[in-house]
């Protein structure tokens, strides 16, 4: 036998097995579906309110803001929230908890591996969103409208940055998932933190609103705010996955 | 050499009640070791602080000679600045309970979690899964196994990487017949074939006679009463059952001849006996009374018997 010992060792194998366990659920399905969700909706919207053929540099800009807009302030919150709960709910509903702990393994690294897959699954997620925009505005001049590349680079430039500063909001929803096997619990929490993000976010009190972090870090209107809320949602994030793994193992392994 | 597991002044309480009181217990390498007890005096909390799933309050668990928990000062108190030893666990397979499983992966999907994590090479999946007769049945979705089959997967991720330990909770739940037959065979057998030494709780009495080599009996948190099974068997009273056509005349003669015989509620007659000239004399005894004998036979205290007038009240 040829336990591994080191903590990155042990990430690693945690990090195969918790991808091992997404095997034909709806996780999978959840990455490449809510973005394109996204995409259809304001792809319809496009088509239905204005001629695109007449289409401007402004009207791409508006459209592909559009596209960072419902994913930054809705989708994305509730995406999270969902992928954090199935990686989490996954031992909650199988017992899981019981095997995992019984074998050799830290529940710290149990926590990180569970908690990098869903950041690495947001990533992928953003850049999928990126990917059925361009999907969409080439559906777009299909019908019409000019072509216009400028706006939707500015937006996978933003993909990074999006990432960086959803990571205070996935620490939060990947603790609760761990703790509650109840999916309602983090839903909710996802429903009613995403309905203040308009409103604190275009207050001065943003800071204090990890929500508002995803909206600031890509659609601030100063540069100054821009970087703030990347310089903070990093630092944030960790702090609250240092402060959260320690809290990891209550109601785990110590009951 | 040490004992398999070593449990000592193992003590756990919830809130008010105390489930585990100063319990020591050593299960000695090879034996394959029946953990008894009434549902409620601590049989699973112990098993669960033995698979890491829980920790004592006090005391101390060895596997192997490796100590499961070291305390050191926490930041947060509430961990009971209880962490568990990776090394020791890496030594017990454990079954707990139902079987956790993922329904979604497939039996050899399921098994390389286990591979994976204790650093084993992909070949244990097929042994294992051949050890419980699921070899057909790697490549199938656990959701669409049958409960005996979940219970046989549990079975061989526990067994994976021939662990020096392996502590079962009933792990006959749910087998068919012919299924708890493979497995009292399976588990019986492994002290000899892999060294692994077997502790495994059961309300199956019938089990324990038939598989164990040692049991103990957990009453109100602590082991009331140990023994190995032969020495038990042993110390057993025997009695001779018969069946006659005068049950009360056979009792009178039997009693009055000093026998220590009693009248059953079916009509049979149990004497008390301890030779073979003893049974030899009842016969003679009964045939010069004239008293009809239709059958006769030897019979040993069950350990269901010897349980249930012991340790249930």
């Amino acid at each position: 036998m040829n336990t591994p010992t080191s903590m990155p060792q042990q990430l690693i194998t945690l990090f195969y097995v918790e991808t091992l366990k997404l095997k034909r659920t709806s996780v999978v399905l959840m990455v490449f579906v809510l973005p394109l969700l996204v995409i259809l909706f304001l792809l319809g919207l496009a088509l239905k309110s204005q001629d695109v053929s007449l289409f401007t540099a402004e009207n791409w800009q508006k459209w592909w803001m559009g596209v960072a807009a419902l994913w930054s302030y809705f989708m994305l919150p509730l995406f999270i929230a969902l992928i954090s709960s199935a990686i989490n709910g996954n031992e909650h509903k199988n017992e899981g908890w019981r095997l995992m702990l019984s074998l050799p393994v830290s529940l710290t690294g149990l926590y990180s591996a569970k908690c990098v897959l869903s950041a690495l699954l947001t990533l992928l997620a953003s850049l999928m969103l990126w990917f059925y925009g361009l999907l969409g505005a080439g559906a777009l001049t299909l019908f019409g409208a000019p072509f216009d590349p400028t706006a939707g680079a500015i937006l996978l430039f933003s993909v990074p940055s999006l990432w960086l500063a959803s990571l205070p909001v996935l620490v939060i929803q990947h603790a609760i998932s761990w703790r509650f096997g109840n999916i309602i619990i983090p839903l909710s929490v996802a429903v009613v933190a995403t309905m203040g993000i308009v409103q604190i976010g275009s207050s001065e009190f943003w800071v204090y609103y990890p929500w508002s972090y995803m909206m600031m870090a890509t659609l601030a209107g100063n540069d100054e705010l821009r970087q703030q809320a990347l310089v903070i949602a990093p630092a944030l994030a960790t702090a609250l996955f240092w402060l959260s793994a320690q809290f990891a193992a209550i109601n785990k392994r110590a009951g | 050499m040490p004992d398999a597991l070593m449990l000592s002044n193992i003590s756990k309480s919830f809130i008010d009640k105390t489930v585990l009181d100063e319990l020591n217990l050593a299960v000695p390498y090879g034996s394959v070791f029946a953990f008894l007890g009434n549902n409620g005096e601590g049989k699973s909390t112990t098993i669960r602080i033995l698979t890491g799933l829980a920790s004592p309050d006090n005391g101390e668990v060895v596997i192997c000679g490796e100590p499961l928990f070291s305390r050191h000062r926490r930041l947060l108190r509430r961990t009971h600045g209880v962490s568990v030893n990776c090394a020791a666990l890496s030594l017990i397979g454990g079954l707990i309970d139902a079987p956790s499983l993922y329904p979604n992966l497939t039996a050899a999907e399921f098994l390389s979690i286990g591979c994976r994590i204790k650093g084993l090479s992909r070949s244990e999946i097929a042994r294992v899964l051949s050890v419980v007769s699921l070899q057909s049945s790697a490549d199938r979705v656990v959701a669409t196994f049958s409960l005996g089959m979940k219970q046989r997967l549990a079975i061989a991720h526990a067994l994976l990487g021939n662990p020096k330990l392996l502590i079962l909770d009933e792990p006959t739940n749910g087998l068919d017949p012919s299924g708890i037959r493979d497995i009292r065979k399976l588990l019986a057998e492994l002290p000899a074939t892999t060294g692994t030494t077997v502790f495994f709780s059961t309300h199956n009495l019938d089990e324990v006679e038939k598989m164990a080599t040692r049991f103990a009996v957990l009453k109100a948190g602590s082991i009331q009463f140990e023994s190995d099974i032969t020495q038990w068997k042993a110390s057993q009273q025997q009695c001779q059952v018969i069946e006659v056509a005068k049950p009360q005349q056979a009792l009178a003669c039997l009693t009055g001849q000093g026998f220590n015989a009693r009248l059953l509620d079916n009509g049979l007659v149990e004497i008390d006996t301890i030779t073979r000239e003893q049974q030899a004399a009842i016969h003679r005894l009964l045939i010069k009374h004239d008293v009809e004998i239709y059958q006769s036979y030897h019979k040993k205290q069950s350990l269901e018997q010897w349980f249930t007038d012991e340790h249930t009240h």
